[in-house]
């Protein structure tokens, strides 16, 4: 026989029924939390790449962005200059919760230009076998054969040559101010902390840090927002890994087999010895106002994504400034000189120089190319090259993620 | 039916008792389903996520190619707006409704690259 205590039997059932409610609550609680927290990353992510699309659609202007309405997100960027490049930074918040990006921006330049040769002196004439693709601005509008090298000479054009003008295009002024002396906090190397143990690392969110170095820079990494001057030169080794930041020195060398990203301004001279590779967006520009001689020397097998610029000389002295360009090598941007270059690598862009000069063990040969490729189509359309000029504004793109 | 009286005679001690005893029960089932109903809504369904992951796979493929948006209108109950802000930039709102009432909006911001 079962006996029957009705009201003892419901508080069992209750007590049951309210356990299985309150551990369905716990980790429905749990659940919507951590969703809640994935979402919220999610959500805020795409929001922050939704408003670093805002900006460049908006040419880089500061203008408000609206808030989202259905997650409650805000939004804000600012634009900064760091050297050459123009630095973008992106904050998505709601409540606590931010997600930040840094990158650097550029615009679109349709630059079809493979050569741009001042009409100051005597016509171009090439040696070997040379291949120019994108117009070009001569002195002339007739390329003649040289013979330096008893080698056969193969020369091919694709593209418009018309006459040029007396002067080059006018650099954009970004690159004087570059050499200017800056208000920011300067430290020696000796005081400025390590984060990580092993490496010297400054966010892109915070201030730019100057360092004064010591004439050599060797097993030492240096990422990010930084500033490495020296009052005397700089030789950069090959176990130094440098990665965005910006040397600033009278004279800098780079040893054989370096490898980084760097902006490097010199006022007397550059050197990359062989094999050096400086990946994109990277520049090498030497400015010099005064009477002494300055260089670039780019030797063997050396790569470079971005631009190498040599200016500063009055147009009736270019003699003075000079950039050669070794062969074996590549060259994925511009150049720009208003010295003489010596080009023997190919070149994926486009190049501007008062002068062209070919030096052999007997002879120099002016206003002479040998065996080089000037190719500006082989520049991807996604390429944005660092602005040499000032020109119009048209279409903004990322150049590189940073942190 | 002698057999039947011993064994299977179920007393109540009075009605009231089982009448309140139910009453207990009922109440406290009217909780859980209450419970239970806020537990499982349509934000915590796996439907909900895979509709805000479906919107947010449109954001990369739109970044990715100005033009896939278009092949994924065989949804039925995805809204895609574009409104061009300007000639680089466009605005697309994403609109999920379906017969439960279930909504969700989502709206970004993408390159409009020719």
């Amino acid at each position: 026989m079962v006996k029957a205590h009705s009201l003892l039997y419901a508080i069992y059932i209750c007590l049951i029924v309210s356990i299985i409610c309150g551990a369905l609550l716990y980790f429905a609680n749990l659940y919507n939390q951590l969703n809640l927290y994935y979402n919220l990353q999610e959500e805020l992510y795409i929001q922050n790449q939704s408003l670093v699309n805002f900006a460049l659609g908006n040419k880089i202007i500061p203008q408000e962005i609206e808030k989202d309405e259905n997650s409650g997100i805000v939004g804000n960027y600012k634009t900064k200059s760091y050297g050459l490049l123009t630095l973008l930074l992106a904050e998505s918040s709601v409540g606590n919760d931010t997600v930040t990006s840094a990158h650097f921006v550029g615009n679109y330049v349709t630059d079809k230009t493979a050569i741009y040769l001042t009409n100051i002196s005597k016509s171009l004439s090439y040696s070997g076998t040379v291949t120019l693709t994108g117009n070009s601005e001569l002195p002339s509008d007739f390329i003649d054969a040289a013979y330096i090298n008893n080698s056969p000479n193969k020369f091919t054009n694709n593209g418009k040559i018309t006459v040029s003008d007396i002067k080059l295009p006018e650099i954009n002024p970004d690159f004087e101010k570059i050499f200017e002396e800056t208000e920011g906090v300067k430290t020696a190397l000796k005081d400025v902390e390590k984060p990580k143990d092993s490496l010297y690392y400054n966010s892109f969110f915070n201030e730019t840090k100057e360092i004064y170095i010591n004439s050599s820079l060797s097993n030492i990494i240096f990422k990010g927002n930084f500033i490495l001057r020296s009052k005397d030169s700089i030789r950069i080794q090959k176990n130094a890994v440098l990665e965005d930041v910006i040397l600033i020195a009278p004279k800098i060398t780079f040893e054989s087999g370096f490898k980084g990203t760097v902006q490097a301004f010199a006022t007397k001279g550059i050197e990359l010895e062989e094999k050096v590779t400086l990946n994109y967006p990277s520049v090498i520009c030497v400015y010099n106002k005064n009477e002494e001689e300055s260089k670039i020397i780019i030797k063997k097998e050396s790569l470079i994504s971005g631009a190498v610029v040599l200016f500063g000389n009055s147009p009736d002295d270019f003699e003075k400034s000079s950039m050669e360009i070794a062969e074996e090598g590549l060259i994925f941007g511009d150049i720009y000189c208003t010295g003489k270059l010596a080009l023997r690598s190919n070149v994926y862009g486009s190049v501007y120089t008062n002068r062209f000069f070919v030096k052999t063990m007997a002879s120099t040969y002016d206003n002479t190319i040998s065996d080089v490729e000037i190719n500006a189509s082989k520049r991807p359309a996604y390429f944005i090259s660092i602005p040499l000029f000032n020109n119009q504004k048209s279409a903004y793109g990322i150049l590189k993620k940073v942190l | 039916m002698v057999f039947l009286k011993k064994y299977y005679s179920v007393k109540a001690n009075s009605i009231l008792e089982s009448v309140i005893a139910l009453t207990i029960i009922s109440i406290c089932l009217y909780f859980a389903i209450l419970i239970f109903a806020s537990v499982f809504t349509p934000r915590t369904s796996a439907k909900f996520y895979n509709t805000q992951n479906k919107v947010n796979e449109l954001f990369f493929l739109s970044q990715l190619k100005n033009d896939s948006l278009q092949y994924e209108s065989g949804d039925e109950n995805l809204l895609i707006e574009e409104e061009i802000v300007n000639d680089r930039l466009k605005k697309i709102s994403v609109q999920y409704k379906d017969s439960t009432q279930f909504k969700f909006e989502k709206s970004f911001y993408v390159e409009n690259n020719p």
